[in-house]
């Protein structure tokens, strides 16, 4: 036996420091065979381990899409999933996934509300409110449970749905079926946008909460669509470079809350941008009819929006912006010095 | 006869034996062709009603998804006894038996994620994290779902703030601990006898770098968003009126160094001459502005000030140059001679010959004047000279023209009206590219001698915030170090491998636009053998063989030379192209420009396998992904035969090229060759599939990859739009309509992480320090030290500068 190094301390004493030592050494020996454990398990095992059955995957995708039902997405980016996507498509995706993955499983039918209620709930958010309100429509014929909330829900996607009729979107601009739009109509446009807004006002009326921020970025998204109608018309109608500047600021300065302002100024300062190309380009500097100040105007709006873009930090905008003006500057820089002497 | 017979019989039964022999050799050495069928017929599992705990967990979602919290407490509360009686149960019937309760973590796992789905409808994202804590803590969450909620606790705006502040004091504490070892360690080698003299330096090097440090770091304005965003989000939180006054701070700091650095470049561009990029910089000043008023008020003043002076600038720049142009009086035109009149016409609808004839008459008659006389008519003497000049250069006498030019620029503003005319035509890179060639030349030459005696030193000091006389003392003695060392390092420097700077590049440029600018001028043939040379220095054989083009007795062979050359560039840059559309057209080029080469053949035997080959989709699962995810190979996914996966080269192995989706419902099998050799190109095997097993297949290798993105740090997925899109249309069985724009084309792989790593990952070291051996080329030192590592920037901090 090993002499005690706790001769001359009182017995009580050295038991102790002997159990300690002991749990001391037992604590290290299990922690070292934890290490190892862990260390010596691959990813493809825990990869194994993590495969879930149909009712965890599915609550595994619930869990995830409700932490963000509630989530103000007209004042806050949507939130991103760990793979970094958006957790509506993803969780949608995901449930997509599941429906093909375990088709035979879900085939019994008792997942079958949860998966059309929690597709709804992704699917409004990603704006494909028909759709949703399908989804809604079935999960409340499948479950009880889901009737109340998913009839109001459904009502709300349905009413949205109504209310998107109302006004020109500009569409994909590529398409071959682009619809063209007629000069005429700017006054019917204006009455469009208006029902719109107005159904979708409507329609917050008694909408479950999560339908504020949904509404509020439809009425944005409205008065978005009418601001691209008059900047594509600005040839077509009188005074329609006035006109699409002033619908241009009525989006930056109703929307200030959201988080798409940024990008309302950004589109603002682009029009400035353009419209003073389109200046130079139709009244070159060097031409007598060239009238600097009206220049001065455009440059000195356009700077300053992407001056106060470039500003946000940790914004992508940001670096739009600054890029941008850096590349403003360098075609003002490029007018001739004794008609236009800098913004 | 008899003997004849039987050498007859044994002649024949030897060929026998041999034909049998050498056909079971035959039947040894190759192997085994691929089964008959690539893929097993698909399973299902059998529709079951669902269990108890099935039921109760989807009550549990009902119950959460309607926002109904108390009633997803209750079954959540139901869920874990029915869990606990379930595991009883077993352990009852199995007690004894010695077996494994194999369903115990699945149920845990249940119980984790149905804790998880009723902490989500606390509402508040505070509650939710502090629940995920307790979650974790317990011990029943698994590998995925803890990975889950670490990153749903991490994504908190304060910790995330708190994290960055940290950093921006660990940058300082590392700074401050490398100034102390590296000199230390430098000085080991020479036994600290250079101690005092590496410590001096590097604390001066420490205090410049201090002072050029910003009043507000990157982590600092990461830490301002975040508290932005917590504000913004929790307005009326216990912390928030301190966080807000500590934001409100750095803020105040943010702006005012941002104002300082617009001011300060408006300083710089108004000390340059560039008054007008002066007032630029100084207006972006005003966009940062103190919110306090008086502040406020007391900033403008000094921009307002700033831009004042850049204005004063612009105006007498524009004055200068309004004087320079000598502008015509009206007692100018009264003063001309009928002589001047008719040689005013004469220049705009003369003859050439006759106006130069008429100018140098004039000139002659004017340069007899003496005195006061000549010095009065100076100006207009220099003003034919001029004209001159132009009718000299429009009839080919270029250099005469520039050199009468020369002499007018050499003249005074004050002695001659014409001397800033002819100075910038003179010094115009496009007026004059001869002489531009000629200044870069010169100009590269220089900088390739200053970078090979002062190496990085050649483009100043590397504290430009400092002033430059104080920039310079303090490297000074590494400058001096790297001028000492420079054949050493001319010497090594092909072994180091680093990039060349093109030197030459200005003089290219100019010599371009002079073959541009005067395709019949003086020094033609001297710009396109400089830039022969130049470019086939770069070995780009394309640009030699067009300049090689232009000299018309060139020597036939090495254009021949060149010619093949140039098909393998163009032949590379073919191959190198990502879309196959643009590789097609490159190969087409080479095909077309250079159809007598080799590489243009070589190019039309790529374009036609390309078009025999090309596939709408080439999305890759390889054998290791595979046997890392058995389920997406196994029955319920692709149900790969499992004769290609068990390890028998005999029975047909696949290659470890994998699995491929062609596009539309096409997968190609990758098998090893005949040879055997892994190495060797594969043989494939193309099949068509199922719906059903495609959408269930993309569906498993979709839930794979997002598994491992969470589990492991190292198992990324890039991005890939065109594989999301053709998955997401194999999912929903939309692959009838093959979608063959070259731009639809994914080429993603999924790789195993042991393809990827090896079977050790390097790891960080747990030390929060480097232990480096320092070798300098430049200054010829030698050093061993510990140097602290700084914390990597986050990958958004680009957002920031």
């Amino acid at each position: 036996m090993s002499p005690s190094p706790y001769i001359g301390r009182p017995r009580i004493l050295a038991a102790f420091a002997a159990i300690s030592q002991r749990r001391a050494r037992s604590v290290i020996h299990t922690g070292l065979i934890a290490l190892l454990a862990t260390s010596c398990t691959s990813t493809a095992e825990r990869k194994q381990a993590a495969i879930y059955g149909p009712t965890e995957s599915v609550l595994e995708v619930v869990s995830v899409l409700r932490r963000h039902v509630n989530d103000d997405t007209y004042r806050f980016p949507p939130a991103t999933d760990f793979t970094g996507r958006n957790v509506y498509r993803a969780s949608l995706l995901r449930l997509e996934n599941i429906e093909r993955i375990h088709a035979e499983t879900l085939r019994a039918g008792h997942l079958d509300s949860v998966i059309a209620f929690s597709k709804a709930r992704a699917l409004e958010r990603l704006r494909s409110y028909d759709l949703a309100a399908q989804n809604y429509r079935l999960a409340a014929e499948r479950d009880p449970a889901f009737r109340n909330e998913a009839d109001a829900s459904a009502v709300v996607c349905e009413a949205i749905t109504a209310a998107l009729a109302y006004g020109p979107e500009p569409g994909d601009p590529l398409s071959i079926n682009t619809s063209v739009y007629a000069a005429t109509e700017a006054d019917s446009v204006v009455a469009a946008f208006d029902t719109r807004a107005a159904m979708l006002r409507e329609a917050r009326a008694g909408a479950p909460k999560q339908y504020d921020a949904i509404l509020a970025e439809e009425i944005e998204h409205a008065d978005m669509a009418r601001a691209k109608w008059f900047v594509a018309m600005r040839y077509a109608i009188p005074e329609g470079q006035v006109i699409a500047v002033s619908e241009m600021r009525r989006v930056a300065s109703r929307h200030d809350a959201s988080h798409r302002r940024l990008r309302h100024w950004l589109a603002l300062a682009d029009l400035y941008s353009t419209l003073a190309r389109e200046y130079v380009a139709a009244v070159p500097p060097e031409s007598l009819d060239f009238d600097p100040p009206q220049l001065r105007e455009l440059v000195d709006s356009a700077s300053q929006l992407y001056q106060r873009v470039a500003a946000h930090d940790g914004a992508p905008e940001k670096l739009e912006a600054a890029r941008k003006l850096e590349a403003f500057l360098a075609f003002t820089l490029q007018v001739d010095r004794d008609r236009f002497a800098t913004p | 006869m008899i003997d004849s017979q039987r050498r007859k019989n044994y002649g024949w039964r030897a060929r026998v034996w041999i034909g049998t022999a050498w056909l079971a050799a035959a039947a040894c050495a190759s192997p085994a062709p691929p089964p008959a069928r690539m893929l097993e017929p698909l399973s299902r599992v059998p529709a079951l009603p669902p269990a108890a705990v099935d039921r109760t967990a989807i009550s549990l979602a009902t119950a959460a998804l309607t926002d109904d919290a108390p009633r997803a407490a209750q079954q959540l509360a139901q869920l874990r006894s029915e869990l606990e009686h379930e595991e009883a149960l077993l352990e009852a019937a199995t007690k004894g038996r010695g077996q494994v309760i194999a369903s115990e973590s699945r149920r845990g796992a249940l119980l984790a994620l149905a804790t998880d789905l009723a902490n989500s409808t606390l509402g508040d994202e505070r509650a939710y994290r502090e629940a995920s804590r307790s979650l974790i803590a317990s011990g029943e969450a698994d590998d995925a779902l803890r990975a889950r909620l670490e990153q749903a606790i991490a994504d908190d705006p304060l910790s995330l703030a708190r994290s960055r502040v940290v950093e921006g004091y660990e940058i300082v504490w590392a700074e401050t601990f490398n100034a102390v070892s590296a000199p230390l360690g430098r000085s080991l080698i020479y036994g600290f006898t250079t101690a005092p003299f590496e410590i001096a330096t590097s604390a001066t090097q420490y205090v410049a770098r201090w002072i050029e440090r910003p009043d507000v770091s990157l982590q600092q304005r990461q830490a301002l968003r975040h508290w932005d965003e917590f504000l913004a989000r929790h307005p009326d939180a216990d912390e928030s009126d301190e966080i807000r006054r500590t934001a409100d701070t750095i803020r105040d700091e943010l702006r005012e160094m941002q104002r300082n650095h617009f001011l300060e470049a408006a300083d710089f561009a108004l000390a340059n001459g560039q008054p007008r990029l002066a007032r630029i910089q100084a207006q972006r000043a005003l966009s940062y502005l103190p919110v306090a008023p008086d502040k406020r008020a007391e900033s403008k003043t000094v921009i307002d000030a700033k831009i004042a002076s850049a204005e004063l600038a612009v105006e007498k720049h524009r004055a200068l140059r309004l004087l320079s142009t000598g502008a015509a009086t009206p007692e100018t035109f009264r003063n001309t001679t009928p002589g001047e009149a008719e040689i005013l016409r004469a220049l705009w609808i003369g003859e050439t010959g006759e106006v130069s004839d008429q100018l140098r008459s004039e000139i002659d008659r004017r340069s007899r004047l003496s005195g006061s006389d000549l010095r009065r008519a100076r100006s207009e003497i220099d003003a034919l000279e001029y004209a001159l000049a132009t009718t000299q250069h429009e009839q080919g006498a270029e250099s005469a023209s520039w050199d009468r030019l020369g002499r007018i620029a050499e003249r005074s503003p004050e002695e001659s009206s014409m001397a800033r005319h002819a100075a910038a035509l003179l010094s115009s890179p496009w007026q004059n590219p001869a002489s531009a060639f000629d200044r870069e030349r010169v100009q590269g030459t220089q900088d390739a001698v200053a970078t090979s005696v002062l190496g990085g030193y050649a483009q100043g000091p590397r504290y430009r915030a400092l002033p430059s006389e104080v920039a310079y003392l303090i490297d000074a003695p590494r400058i001096a170090q790297t001028a000492l060392s420079t054949p050493f390092r001319i010497l090594l420097s092909p072994l180091t491998g680093s990039p060349n700077r093109d030197y030459k590049r200005g003089a290219a440029i100019a010599a371009y636009r002079y073959l541009e600018r005067y395709p019949q001028g003086e020094h033609l043939r001297e710009h396109i053998d400089w830039l022969l040379e130049y470019e086939e220095g770069r070995s780009n054989s394309i640009a030699a063989l067009r300049l090689a083009d232009w000299i018309p007795d060139f020597d036939r062979d090495r254009r021949a030379e060149l010619a093949e050359s140039a098909a393998e560039q163009q032949l590379r840059r073919a191959s190198e192209a990502g879309r196959r559309d643009q590789r097609a057209a490159l190969l087409r080029s080479v095909v077309q420009e250079f159809p007598d080469s080799q590489a243009g053949h070589e190019a039309g035997m790529q374009a036609r396998l390309e078009s025999e080959l090309a596939t709408p989709q080439r999305i890759r699962l390889t054998r290791g992904f595979l046997s890392e995810n058995p389920q997406v190979a196994g029955p319920f996914g692709l149900g790969l035969e499992a004769a290609l996966i068990d390890g028998e080269l005999n029975n047909g192995e696949l290659h470890p090229h994998g699995v491929t989706f062609l596009g539309g419902r096409i997968l190609e099998f990758a098998l090893i060759a005949e040879s055997g050799d892994e190495d060797d190109e594969p043989e494939t095997q193309r099949q068509r599939i199922s719906a059903e097993r495609l959408a269930r297949s993309v569906a498993l290798v979709e839930e794979a990859a997002t598994l491992g993105v969470r589990l492991d740090t190292d198992d990324t997925q890039d991005v890939d739009a065109s594989r999301d899109r053709y998955f997401e249309r194999a999912r929903l069985g939309l692959t009838n309509e093959i979608d063959s724009r070259p731009t639809a084309q994914s080429t993603y792989v999924y790789q195993g992480l042991r393809e990827r790593y090896g079977m050790v990952r390097s790891r960080e070291s747990i030390l929060p320090f480097d232990l480096v051996f320092q070798g300098s080329l430049s200054d010829l030192g030698l050093g061993a030290f510990p140097r602290w590592r700084y914390p990597d920037h986050t990958p958004d901090a680009f957002l920031y500068r």
